[in-house]
């Protein structure tokens, strides 16, 4: 078992629809030296218009992300899936990977029939070094160094946290050099705060951290916000029924005999509050919990642990506190859209495992097979998934039927004037250009018009 | 040179399971493995640790450490805590020169209390009785008959002392 610290460059922010352009992971063994390395590129997508500021921050042109002798984005990603399996088990790290980079991996393995779970998978963790490096600068301060902006706000970017530790950051978004610098990053925070390091690792994995919370009558919390970081010592009262991996937890400071007697509205304001109301963990997001007898006691507000667990106890076994959160919870929650596009369905249910042979027997078979092998999985996603791979890969291979309506889909993601489409229009690029430096606009204005607006 | 260990003394193992039982004041299950041993002054590293290594034990500079397979099952781990801790515990003269590598899986570990070698013997025994207490497993059980071939009531049990339904089982054949 080992560590696999990888990075992705993209089109852009958007986690669903951008793609990746460039994917680098090191793997390494449990004193963080590099034992294997995996570098690769695709080329752009026709249906994703890469965000102008993407493309420069990554020092990729339109030109050659658009490169016809880059392997495809398929290609790619059959390469990163079959590399990361054969380097499971193993506990993945990035830098504000677990909000990112994990969300556009899950995504890129999802929309090319993969397991969009792999990191996840039993045996695997999954740890965010931000988090890491944001905790260490809380909890103890001195044993990192905390970038200064000019305007005297911390920077937790990571070439400015590189820079002011001391470490070689050439090159940064480059998806390799970034890599590398996590681990350098990751070594640094490791010799300067074990005991944060070990808690961070024991975080990576869903059972460790229900285990801290179901084990504990009450457990401290560093939530940020931003950039600062605030300890609240929380309590569990109910897993969240809409999600499995969520546990809904309340602040020891509560107020649970008013919540009690407010109207289901009132109450929702109340659980809703930030400061005040539920603290949601999720148990697959390497939460920041300390148990209290490992607690700093300049965190626990000036009580002692006996106290805590005293009032944790009293807030639990308020009668009927966990029926009413959840009543609340039922009643005041927004209704969640229903996704009507493939890239907003992964988080509709979970994969069907029905298909799971018939996706590597899709994935083995040659392209000249798979329209057939497609129309048998049983996961309707899937079966739609399939048809736009084809579509991408051998449109030569596509139902005539099929075809017109797969071009006309995602060609109108280029020119739909639809005021709040979720993805990237073309116009939207173009408008974007002017966030660009003066000195590059010109040039970029150019590829794109070139590429998109030819006429 | 380290010592030779050379017959394992399971009823002592037990004894010091029970004593910190008692001394930690432990009414109910789950048993805070991890807190017992802070409080003993032991330091706990998780790391995903290589292949199928659960848990280390070593003294470095005087400090008792444990070092735990992050990648592996919270059960497991608070199994690995536990055996660990019997290391530490009763074994201290043989981790001086050494670090304690511990491999395998958490059955073929819990079969090992019936094996050959004697420190894994007492550890298994320790662990045994520290993370399913013979007094809290009665309270549970009530006096009620158990088929330990019930995935049901084994699950229950499991959960409440958090520990996986093989190691209840083999806890409960052994008490029997």
């Amino acid at each position: 078992m080992a560590f696999v610290f990888y990075d992705v460059e993209t089109t852009g922010l958007n986690t669903r629809y951008d793609q990746i352009l460039s994917f680098a992971a090191i793997k390494t063994d449990d004193e963080l030296n590099e034992l294997d390395r995996l570098m690769c590129n695709c080329r752009l997508m026709p249906h994703v218009v890469p965000h102008p500021i993407a493309l420069h921050v990554n020092g990729i042109t339109l030109e050659a992300a658009d490169n016809p002798s880059l392997p495809s984005h398929y290609q790619m990603m059959r390469n990163v899936q079959q590399t990361l399996d054969a380097w499971s088990p193993a506990l993945f790290i990035g830098y504000n990977s677990i909000s990112f980079d994990e969300e556009v991996l899950r995504h890129a393995l999802y929309l090319t029939l993969h397991n969009p779970y792999l990191t996840s998978m039993p045996g695997n963790g999954r740890a965010d070094a931000l988090a890491l490096v944001r905790t260490i600068a809380f909890l103890r301060p001195g044993a990192l160094t905390v970038a200064m902006r000019d305007d005297g706000a911390t920077s937790f970017k990571l070439a400015d946290i590189c820079e002011a530790n001391g470490i070689d950051h050439v090159g940064a978004h480059s998806a390799i050099n970034d890599v590398l610098a996590t681990i350098a990053l990751c070594k640094k925070a490791r010799d300067g705060d074990d005991e944060t390091w070990s808690r961070f690792l024991r975080s990576s994995t869903k059972s460790a951290v229900r285990e801290l919370l179901e084990g504990e009558d009450a457990i401290l919390h560093i939530r940020f916000s931003g950039n600062t970081g605030v300890p609240v010592v929380i309590v569990r009262v109910a897993q969240d029924p809409s999600d499995a991996n969520c546990q809904l937890c309340l602040p020891i400071d509560f107020p649970a005999s008013r919540f009690m007697a407010m109207s289901e509205v009132d109450a929702g304001a109340l659980l809703f509050d930030r400061e005040q109301g539920l603290v949601r963990i999720k148990l697959n997001k390497g939460p920041v919990l300390c148990p209290l007898y490992e607690a700093p006691e300049t965190l626990l507000g000036g009580r002692s642990e006996a106290q805590l667990l005293t009032d944790a106890t009293i807030l639990r076994e308020t009668l009927g506190l966990a029926a009413f959160v959840l009543q609340v919870l039922h009643s005041q929650s927004p209704p969640r859209p229903v996704p009507t596009e493939l890239e907003d369905m992964l988080y509709k249910r979970l994969p069907d495992r029905q298909d799971d042979h018939r996706l590597r027997q899709f994935h083995a078979a040659d392209w000249e097979e798979r329209p057939v092998l497609s129309r048998a999985f049983s996961d309707p996603r899937n079966r739609a998934l399939a048809r736009r791979l084809t579509y991408l890969e051998r449109p030569d291979l596509c139902d005539p039927d099929d075809i017109d309506r797969l071009h006309a889909g995602l060609r109108r993601r280029l020119v739909t004037t639809e005021a709040e489409s979720p993805w990237r229009t073309v116009a939207a690029a173009l408008q974007a250009l002017q966030e660009l430096p003066i000195d590059v606009q010109d040039g970029a204005r150019s590829a794109y018009t070139r590429k998109y607006n030819p006429g | 040179m380290t010592p030779e260990f050379q017959a394992a003394d399971v009823d002592a193992a037990v004894e010091d399971a029970r004593a910190l039982i008692q001394r930690f004041e432990i009414v109910a299950a789950p048993v805070p493995v991890e807190r017992i041993a802070r409080r003993l002054g032991v330091r706990v590293k998780y790391a995903p640790l290589d292949g199928d290594l659960s848990g280390m034990a070593y003294i470095a500079d005087g400090v008792k450490i444990i070092g735990v397979n992050a990648l592996h099952h919270s059960n497991r781990q608070r199994f690995t805590l536990a055996h660990e801790l019997a290391h530490v515990m009763r074994h201290a003269p043989y981790l001086e020169n050494e670090v304690h590598l511990d491999r395998g899986s958490l059955r073929r570990d819990w079969l090992a209390s019936e094996g050959t070698d004697p420190l894994e013997i007492e550890a298994n025994a320790f662990a045994a009785e520290l993370l399913m207490p013979r007094t809290l497993l009665d309270a549970a059980i009530d006096g009620r008959p158990i088929d330990i071939e019930d995935d049901e009531v084994m699950g229950i049990l499991a959960r409440r002392f958090r520990v996986s339904a093989t190691a209840m089982r083999f806890r409960l054949i052994r008490l029997a």
